[in-house]
């Protein structure tokens, strides 16, 4: 059971995101009152969120597209207007300036990135740490609201429920302070590396790690990757090398690839790079070290040398074998 | 030119090439890593102050030796069992007292987030509470000299050249695992650079507002996600392997 409760979701411009935390906000139950605070210097197309089952929109109008701006006054007079139990905030680097602003002025626990909310007399705020290899049940704790930041795509949007424009909308605006004073922009381009569409379509992908990084052994990779119609990844370690470009980093801060065939070579399997080879159907992970990592992660495991394994299949693949 | 920039200890073998070397104890947080390489180098041609803040237990000493040995001018250690257990709240309470404390600042430079915690939060609510700028994703420092500070900044797919003025908070944007080398001689002459050590008398923090008492997020439960699988050893003759390795990629 659940007594009344109030919770505030901190909207900003990502249309689908606003409305997946909104959903999240309204299926905690009928003792829930939603109220939805929208950021932004364009709110028409985002005032029908009562239609979602907001009660109240306060629209807060930016007088410019600025990165940033001052929050906290704006967040002191609604703080005390609600009275929210719970501030939910998007996860991206706005939400989370945002979100670190209002906890800094109304001195509440913020749970960054959550991935679930439930509520068992308090909120209970799930993430994950350590390069997604630790799930964390977090309660916010000696602050008059819980705050926290909410991932993308995690919640669904649930469909429309009122039919009537019966929510209250309120206007106010925000004491701008311009921060991007003595701040200049000297130049702006399109970085063309990013090219992330081969990774995300490729059925095989070859992993490289530094212990398949030498010039020989990548180019017999390359070739053996050409027959086989594979595209090359590998660990960050090998892009500190310079060996691949960073668009084809697969892990925690690069890309998250979900092939049917994954070859892990001379990758000794940091919790970084595995989080992003999850998804994989198969992994096949060759390493000499038979006490690598990376092989408890792995379908199958091949000990053995690297460049040895590649001349094998490569002779095998031009003796006809594929 | 005054510029700090906060170091966070992790445990070592979060980072590949230390798992490699099998070491045990601190390492600095890859997030933090990388922006400090930039900034050492930087230095080599810059003329600025440059120094390590990092709160954490007394045994990081050893670790933060190196970076002083690297080229880092001093280190401002905050250790203090008070300090310990500390969620975003309660380390910015901690690191926004030490910079006001440090003084003159011109930019504090952070990485993204921590490996281990990885909430990313620490950076924005230093800002806040110190009332500057933030400025982030920085993929790269550019110079640093009386004109401002010059950078490049990542934005999804635009790279976004800037002069930024003092203060601000810097946050970047990669990591790397790629240590410093720092020579024995360099080492040793490190252990007569500055190793300063602020406990929260030093700060004039109540201990009731750091740590675990000053949190304002607890932790309820914890477990590790298996992504285990079964990892079946191919054995035998390589070629045979080889043709079994085929076979799987085929479908």
């Amino acid at each position: 059971m659940m007594d009344k409760v109030k919770i505030c979701v901190i909207c900003l411009d990502d249309r689908p995101w606003n409305l997946q935390m909104i959903s999240k906000a309204i299926s905690f139950g009928t003792n829930v009152t939603v109220s939805a605070i929208l950021l932004r210097s364009d709110d028409k197309e985002h005032i029908d969120y009562h239609r979602y089952g907001v009660s109240e929109i306060h629209v807060v109008n930016i007088s410019d597209s600025l990165e940033q701006f001052a929050l906290t006054g704006i967040i002191t007079n609604l703080n005390d207007l609600l009275k929210p139990d719970l501030y939910m905030f998007p996860a991206s680097d706005q939400g989370r300036d945002f979100a670190a602003e209002a906890a800094v002025c109304l001195k509440c626990g913020l749970v960054a990135d959550c991935i679930d909310i439930n509520y068992e007399n308090e909120f209970i705020f799930v993430r994950t740490t350590n390069s997604d290899s630790v799930l964390a049940e977090i309660v916010c704790c000696n602050g008059s609201s819980a705050m926290c930041t909410v991932k993308k795509n995690i919640f669904e949007i649930l469909p429309q429920q009122i039919e009537t424009d019966t929510a209250r909308i309120h206007y106010s605006s925000c004491d701008n302070r311009n921060f991007l004073q003595g701040r200049q922009i000297l130049r702006q381009y399109r970085n063309t590396d990013i090219n992330e569409a081969s990774l995300s379509e490729a059925r095989i992908i070859f992993g490289i790690g530094r212990g398949c990084s030498d010039k020989i052994k990548i180019d017999k990779l390359r070739k053996l990757a050409g027959y086989i119609g594979a595209e090359i990844a590998g660990t960050r370690a090998v892009v500190d090398d310079g060996i691949i470009n960073y668009d084809r980093q697969v892990g925690q801060s690069g890309v998250r690839i979900a092939p049917d065939i994954y070859i892990a070579f001379g990758i000794s399997g940091a919790a970084q790079h595995v989080v992003g080879i999850d998804k994989t159907k198969t992994i096949i992970a060759v390493n000499r070290d038979k006490e690598a990592p990376i092989f408890r992660f792995a379908d199958y495991a091949v000990i053995a040398d690297c460049e040895e394994v590649i001349d094998s299949l490569i002779n095998e693949v031009e003796r006809g074998g594929i | 030119m005054r510029v700090v920039i906060c170091i966070k200890p992790v445990i070592d073998n979060y980072s590949t090439q230390a798992l490699q070397l099998n070491k045990k104890g601190y390492a600095v947080n890859p997030y933090d890593q990388l922006v400090l390489k930039q900034l050492l180098e930087i230095k080599k041609k810059q003329n600025f102050e440059l120094i390590g803040l990092c709160m954490g237990s007394m045994k990081c000493q050893d670790m933060l030796f190196r970076l002083l040995a690297g080229g880092v001018d001093s280190i401002i250690l905050l250790s203090d069992m008070a300090f310990a257990g500390a969620d975003t709240y309660a380390t910015t309470e901690v690191l926004s007292k030490a910079l006001i404390r440090i003084g003159n600042v011109d930019y504090i430079f952070c990485g993204a987030k921590a490996i281990d915690g990885e909430t990313g939060q620490v950076p924005y609510e230093l800002a806040h509470r110190l009332n500057i700028p933030v400025i982030n994703n920085v993929s790269n420092i550019m110079s640093m000299d009386g004109d401002g500070l010059q950078l490049e900044r990542q934005l999804d797919d635009l790279v976004q050249e800037e002069i930024i003025a003092s203060p601000a908070v810097i946050i970047g944007k990669h990591f790397t695992t790629e240590e410093f080398t720092v020579s024995l001689l360099s080492l040793k002459r490190a252990k007569n650079k500055k190793m300063i050590i602020w406990n929260h008398e030093r700060l004039e923090l109540l201990p009731e507002n750091c740590g675990i008492a000053g949190s304002k997020t607890k932790v309820k439960k914890a477990r590790e996600i298996n992504r285990f699988r079964k990892g079946e050893i191919m054995k035998g003759e390589l070629n045979l392997v080889s043709q079994e390795m085929l076979k799987i990629i085929k479908g």
